[in-house]
């Protein structure tokens, strides 16, 4: 049991969301930034679908009834002993953990050996707060509430405590945010794309779950005409009446009306997540076959992770 | 007939340019033909008003052999598989708060609005806004009005609503700039139900006034 004895901001139970309901209306949802969640649970000797905490900005404080292995994506403090993020961690039973604000970033992850076990909501334990279900309740985390922790994994021999990430592993590029154009791009000017792609964006400060707004140089919008709402998905970029294009996030509608001018490729999205309002962000084009290999190539990562935090198992 | 990758893990097949009965029909029959060739790598696939999108596993295949093999299964001989359309009654409160002024905006009386929306065999367009949200029309020509200039903070679980060519009944308390007509009480989404949204594209619907 993980009782919550001050509840961080927007903290809410995620993993990595229901990719089989969309025909229901039911968005994917899941972590902000998968990666960041995955790469919590390798250290704490978790598969990558386990669930954990995803939380915004602040920090808050809980306790365990029994000794848990645990692993965290900003600062924390065991009783008065600072640890590292992305570290392995072990926690005394009835010990108090304060958890510290994201780094530099929007969304703090704390992964626990065996993950935090709500029920599954068609098939995910992600928390869906528009429609108030998943996670702990369908709501966001209060100080008090009492969450149940999964029995370790079979074969859990998880990493010793002290054990750290390769920093390759996690380090995040700072390079523009990639994107394969489409679907509705003909529609749109020709210069349209490049205008996006030449342009430096700032992230609204209104941005939530559901998407990001972008501000700079209004796009030059696709001839009128009615657009019939067509499916979309996380990462889909949208170009609205006035030309401020608008990122859809994991907990955004399935299908939209908007021109949608590109996607987010999907191991970007994480990173666009992260990204603190104000900032200013550029966006480059690849081809989706480019953006398909990358997809492979962080789910090696992944795989690698997971045989490192192996090798130094307990 | 044209695809587009949607992202890295979508693909969308376009079967037309403006909404139809007929349109949508042929973006129905695709889904029903791509969904019964079970496609290991495919997650999901949702049906719209003109077109319908793959959603797949980029670790189970690529953007170019999804498209060859929906394209496959598109041109393959064989009758469409038949599925069963759902007709689903809804029975409806009409007492919304925008009855009124629908009826002053159309130039008709309140009792000829309600029997209006009443009348048609709906057809489901889409599933989607939030959970179980459903698109249906056609609506009665006279009805079309546009959304509220100032869309309103909360519309209440089970408002019945217009917008445009549109109607549809609210499952959650949202935003929604629609024009309520009535309530009901049909539960529209609920998670402990198999399936949980109580509408599919390709269904119909009819509003019993209450």
């Amino acid at each position: 049991m993980l009782e919550i004895l001050q509840a961080p901001p927007y903290c809410t139970i995620q993993d990595l969301g229901r990719p089989r309901a969309r025909h229901a209306g039911v968005p994917v949802g899941g972590a902000m930034d998968p990666h960041a969640l995955v790469l919590t649970n390798m250290l704490a000797g978790n598969l990558p679908e386990h669930a954990g905490l995803e939380w915004a900005l602040g920090g808050g404080e809980f306790s365990t009834t029994r000794a848990l292995r645990l692993a965290h994506s900003s600062d924390l403090l065991i009783g008065n002993t600072p640890i590292p993020p992305w570290t392995t961690a072990v926690v005394p039973p009835g010990t108090s953990v304060r958890l510290g604000p994201p780094y530099q970033e929007r969304f703090g992850y704390l992964a626990i050996e065996g993950g935090i076990e709500v029920p599954q909501v068609l098939g995910s334990r992600s928390t869906y707060l528009p429609a108030h279900f998943g996670g702990f309740q369908g709501r966001l985390l209060r100080t008090g509430d009492r969450l149940p922790i999964g029995r370790p994994t079979i074969d859990s021999t998880g990493p010793l405590p002290g054990f750290e990430l390769p920093a390759q592993l996690r380090s995040r590029s700072s390079d523009p945010i990639r994107f394969v154009s489409g679907p509705d791009s003909e529609r749109l000017p020709p210069e349209a794309i490049r205008r996006f792609e030449d342009s430096e964006w700032t992230l609204s400060t209104t941005g939530d779950r559901m998407g990001y707004r972008l501000q700079g140089e209004p796009l030059p919008l696709a001839p009128s005409g009615f657009l019939p709402s067509a499916p979309v998905c996380p990462g889909v970029i949208q170009i609205p009446g006035d030309g401020q294009p608008i990122v859809l996030m994991p907990d955004g509608p399935t299908v939209g009306g908007y021109t949608t001018i590109g996607v987010v490729i999907s191991v970007d999205l994480g990173r666009l997540a992260q990204t603190r309002p104000g900032s200013t962000i550029r966006f480059r084009r690849i081809e989706v076959e480019e953006a398909q290999a990358l997809f492979r190539r962080q789910r090696i990562d992944w795989h690698t992770a997971h045989s490192l935090s192996k090798e130094t198992a307990s | 007939m044209r695809f587009a990758p949607l992202g890295d893990a979508a693909l969308t097949l376009t079967l037309g340019d403006a909404i139809s009965l007929d349109v949508h029909a042929s973006v129905v029959r695709a889904a029903d033909r791509i969904r019964a060739a079970r496609l290991p790598s495919m997650l999901d696939i949702v049906p719209a008003y003109t077109a319908v999108t793959v959603y797949y596993d980029p670790l189970r295949t690529d953007c170019a052999t999804m498209q060859h093999l929906i394209s496959t299964v598109m041109a393959s001989e064989g009758p469409t598989p038949q599925t069963i359309v759902k007709e689903q009654v809804i029975p409806v409160q009409y007492d919304g708060p925008d009855l009124a002024a629908v009826a002053h905006e159309t130039g008709i009386s309140v009792s000829e609005v309600v029997a209006r929306h009443a009348a048609p065999l709906y057809e489901v367009c889409v599933i989607g806004f939030v959970p179980g949200f459903a698109y249906l029309g056609p609506l009665d020509p006279t009805l079309i009005l546009p959304r509220l200039s100032t869309p309103r903070r909360r519309v209440p679980a089970g408002s019945v609503a217009i917008a445009g060519c549109q109607t549809g009944v609210y499952p959650f308390p949202t935003p929604g700039g629609w024009r309520l007509l009535g309530h009901t009480d049909v539960t529209l989404f609920d998670v402990d139900r198999d399936p949980p949204a109580l509408l599919a594209a390709g269904d119909r619907v009819r509003f019993e006034a209450l």
